[in-house]
């Protein structure tokens, strides 16, 4: 009972509490590059998920035998590996989807999420717990990317994943398809998280600053001091 | 030479790595606080830039095609990119030390930076040739500078607004980001034929 | 020594080996399946750029089309035939985001029928709406004579285009792909090759079989007079000769060929390979100075190059501004013309 709580709870926390995207600010470039239709933001999130728990279950369980020195050189592997299995996977089986998302399917390997993960988490954990880490940090991101791809396609496009929806009420602002879309977009849902999470708790500013700034830079850190 | 310079002005405007393809956005909101430091990890980044689109033009032209190991791309890409980066490291602290002091701090930041290795799939996917995937490397870094230290200075002056309380921190600079980011839209004319 | 470096070396090999080898076994997985859906993909477009075929041939390529002759520009990558039906062209052309990769089925009657989009990296919301049947549409119908005009506003005729606002250089990108498919296919249908017939016989006419080609050793071995720039000697048995001759040009040797009757007269003279300015020395190539050799052989044997118009026989109208290009050209005619004087005269 214990256990299963801990493992929910795991899970959870990156959906809401520790969302990838709005609250720690992780994967930046995928969240505004792909987000301009919901389909996209979906197909992205699938993909990064996948990443995200195979490699979480791979480097928990080679956890103990890989040294200290060679611990980001393999964590890389792992991580491109697994990628360039996701992108064989979206070639050979949706080829429509993998042209969409393009070079951005390639780059899972530098999301600083995936990364972040492994260093923070897998590396200290057992397999299950690993796993659904993965899951939950997946789910939050896909979520996240989700909501940014859908609320541009309806202003921007007119549409929710494929589908008109805004045909009688309002022409669509082709503006929040193209690229100052996706940033006004963000801006606007990271600031409305910061309100909800405002009004749940008190939680001061202490989080709003880690951000980028500490995330990738956080974790590039780590891979620096693992290599030198 | 018309081609290098369409490929060199396309990069650096039209199609601005940070500002419309959403590469290396990280660093981009990361360390764009004060100009200072935005001209130090911009230098960091040029000079990786154009390293990395030279070594691994090499390894995708002498390595993968001629074995038709396409699909190792990334794992190759993202393993030299990180240890290209790590022997810049070390050379420039025993060979330039001055140089080591400016750009060091901003080098490992580096290999996280997805500019990096999006300009080189972007080469192979365009079949640049090696000159034209150095220059595009080159550029490539410049539009990211451009755009690091321009908006380094809007949020220099973000800092004494005053901002609603959700808004302060990310949100506001992402807003900002929004709005350099029209401004570029208007190079988008600018395409040489 | 083994746990500071060999442990984590092997351990790092280790994972690099598994790591690849999951790789080649999923992509041994996927290679067919990419492969047979791109060819579905293909298919499935042709189909529908072409309505009502469904079999096609094996592609035939840039490069194959070249050789053929026929007028093909660079953006065309494939062209398959349908039987009966038509054709269907591949095209890539630089849009504004990268490549514009599209389809066009163009039938036996020079319509065209469909342009399909395949791929492209224009901008959502602006160019990518040249993927749009609307917009793509505009192309439908019987090719125009001049190829389309892509004008801003409304289109009043079937060869303009209206461009998607916004977006000029993608619907140029598409336009000129259509245009280009249109004319190669109007070449194919009508049978006209560019000129690449044989160049012996291009210069001189009538000739059809010719003899090995005899080296300039040989001929020098022989007693003739050869110079250094005359490369092989062809022998049309009771039509002519014709010599094949490299002269240093301006930017690098210059291939031709010059052809003579059995009266000794000039038949023609054909540049074949040169490295020459283009737009300035290339201009030797063009039919307008090359024409001036024709006829008999001039008095002295010797052409002489002059910068202002002659009517004299001996003299050459150099292209201006390309008077080394138009030196060297008269000087492998003049070294041709003794060769073939000495073949007459001298045995």
């Amino acid at each position: 009972m214990e256990e299963k709580k801990g493992l929910l709870s795991i899970f959870t926390n990156g959906i809401i509490k520790e969302n990838p995207t709005f609250r720690l600010l992780l994967g930046m470039c995928p969240s505004l590059a792909v987000t301009t239709m919901a389909k996209n933001g979906l197909g992205m999130g699938a993909a990064a998920t996948f990443v995200l728990v195979g490699s979480n279950l791979v480097i928990s369980l080679i956890r103990k035998i890989v040294p200290d020195k060679v611990r980001i050189p393999v964590f890389i592997t792992v991580i491109a590996g697994f990628t360039t299995i996701v992108q064989l996977l979206l070639a050979g089986f949706l080829p429509e989807l993998n042209k969409q998302l393009g070079i951005y399917i390639p780059l899972i390997v530098v999301n600083c999420i995936i990364f972040a993960r492994a260093e923070m988490f897998a590396q200290k954990n057992g397999p299950v717990a690993a796993v659904i880490d993965g899951l939950g940090m997946g789910a939050g991101f896909t979520l996240a990317i989700t909501l940014i791809g859908s609320v541009r396609e309806i202003l921007g496009a007119g549409t929710w994943m494929g589908i008109p929806v805004t045909a009688k009420l309002f022409d669509p602002a082709v503006l929040f398809i193209l690229p100052p879309g996706g940033f006004l977009v963000m801006g606007f849902l990271i600031a409305a998280f910061n309100k909800l999470a405002d009004r749940k708790k008190s939680e001061t500013e202490t989080q709003e600053e880690t951000g980028c700034a500490a995330g990738c830079p956080g974790c590039s850190k780590a891979m620096h001091g693992g290599e030198a | 030479m018309k081609e290098l310079f369409a490929i060199l002005i396309g990069a650096i405007f039209v199609e601005n790595f940070v500002l419309s393809k959403f590469l290396g956005i990280c660093p981009f909101l990361g360390v764009s606080k004060k100009t200072s430091t935005a001209v130090g990890m911009s230098g960091a980044v040029v000079f990786v830039m154009v390293l990395s689109q030279a070594v691994t033009w090499l390894v995708n032209h002498y390595l993968l095609k001629p074995n038709s190991l396409e699909y190792l791309q990334t794992i190759a890409f993202i393993l030299t990119i990180a240890s290209l980066v790590q022997l810049v490291e070390i050379v420039l602290k025993k060979m330039i030390p001055s140089l080591y002091k400016a750009l060091g701090v901003y080098l490992p930041l580096i290999t996280t930076n997805c500019a990096v290795l999006g300009s080189a799939l972007l080469f192979v996917e365009r079949d640049y040739t090696f000159i034209e995937a150095v220059v595009f490397g080159f550029a490539a870094g410049l539009g990211f500078t451009l755009a690091l230290i321009l908006f380094s200075g809007v949020r220099e002056r973000l800092e004494t607004c005053d901002i609603p309380k959700a808004f302060k921190g990310m949100p506001i600079t992402l807003v900002a980001a929004s709005l350099v980011s029209i401004a570029f839209m208007g190079f988008a004319s600018l395409i040489i034929p | 020594m083994y746990k500071e470096v060999i442990k984590p070396s092997l351990i790092l090999f280790i994972v690099c080996a598994v790591v690849t080898g999951a790789l080649a076994y999923v992509n041994g997985i996927t290679q067919p399946i990419i492969e047979e859906n791109e060819r579905i993909a293909r298919q499935e477009a042709m189909a529908e750029v072409l309505p009502g075929s469904s079999s096609f041939s094996e592609p035939i390529s840039y490069e194959e089309l070249k050789e053929e002759g026929f007028p093909v520009s660079s953006t065309i990558r494939n062209i398959y035939e349908a039987v009966d039906a038509g054709y269907v062209v591949e095209a890539a052309v630089k849009g504004y985001g990268g490549e514009v990769n599209m389809m066009i089925g163009i039938d036996l009657d020079k319509n065209i029928k469909g342009i399909k989009i395949t791929s492209h990296n224009e901008t959502p919301g602006l160019g990518a709406k040249v993927a749009d049947e609307e917009f793509l549409q505009q192309h439908y119908g019987q090719i125009p004579e001049d190829g389309f005009k892509v004008i801003k506003g409304v289109s009043k005729s079937d060869s303009e285009i209206e461009a998607v606002s916004g977006a000029t250089i993608s619907t140029m990108a598409v336009t000129q792909g259509a245009s280009d498919a249109a004319k190669l296919v109007s070449a194919i249908i009508d049978g006209v090759k560019e000129e690449q017939k044989d160049p012996k016989q291009a210069v001189l006419p009538g000739a059809v079989d010719f003899t090995e080609p005899v080296p300039a050793e040989m001929l020098m071995s022989e007693g003739y007079d050869v110079t250094e720039r005359i490369v092989n000697l062809y022998t049309a048995e009771g039509i002519g000769y014709v010599v094949e001759v490299i002269s240093e040009g301006y930017g690098g040797p210059l291939t031709m060929m010059v052809g003579f009757d059995t009266e000794k007269n000039i038949t023609g003279v054909k540049v074949v390979e040169h490295t020459e300015t283009s737009g300035l020395g290339s201009q030797v190539t063009d039919t307008e100075f090359l024409e001036q050799f024709k006829g008999v052989i001039p008095e002295g044997n010797m052409f002489k190059v002059v910068t202002r118009p002659s009517n004299e026989r001996n003299e050459i109208e150099a292209v201006s501004s390309a008077t080394v290009s138009s030196l060297a050209v008269t000087r492998g005619v003049t070294d041709a013309i003794a060769l073939i004087s000495s073949l007459a005269g001298g045995n």
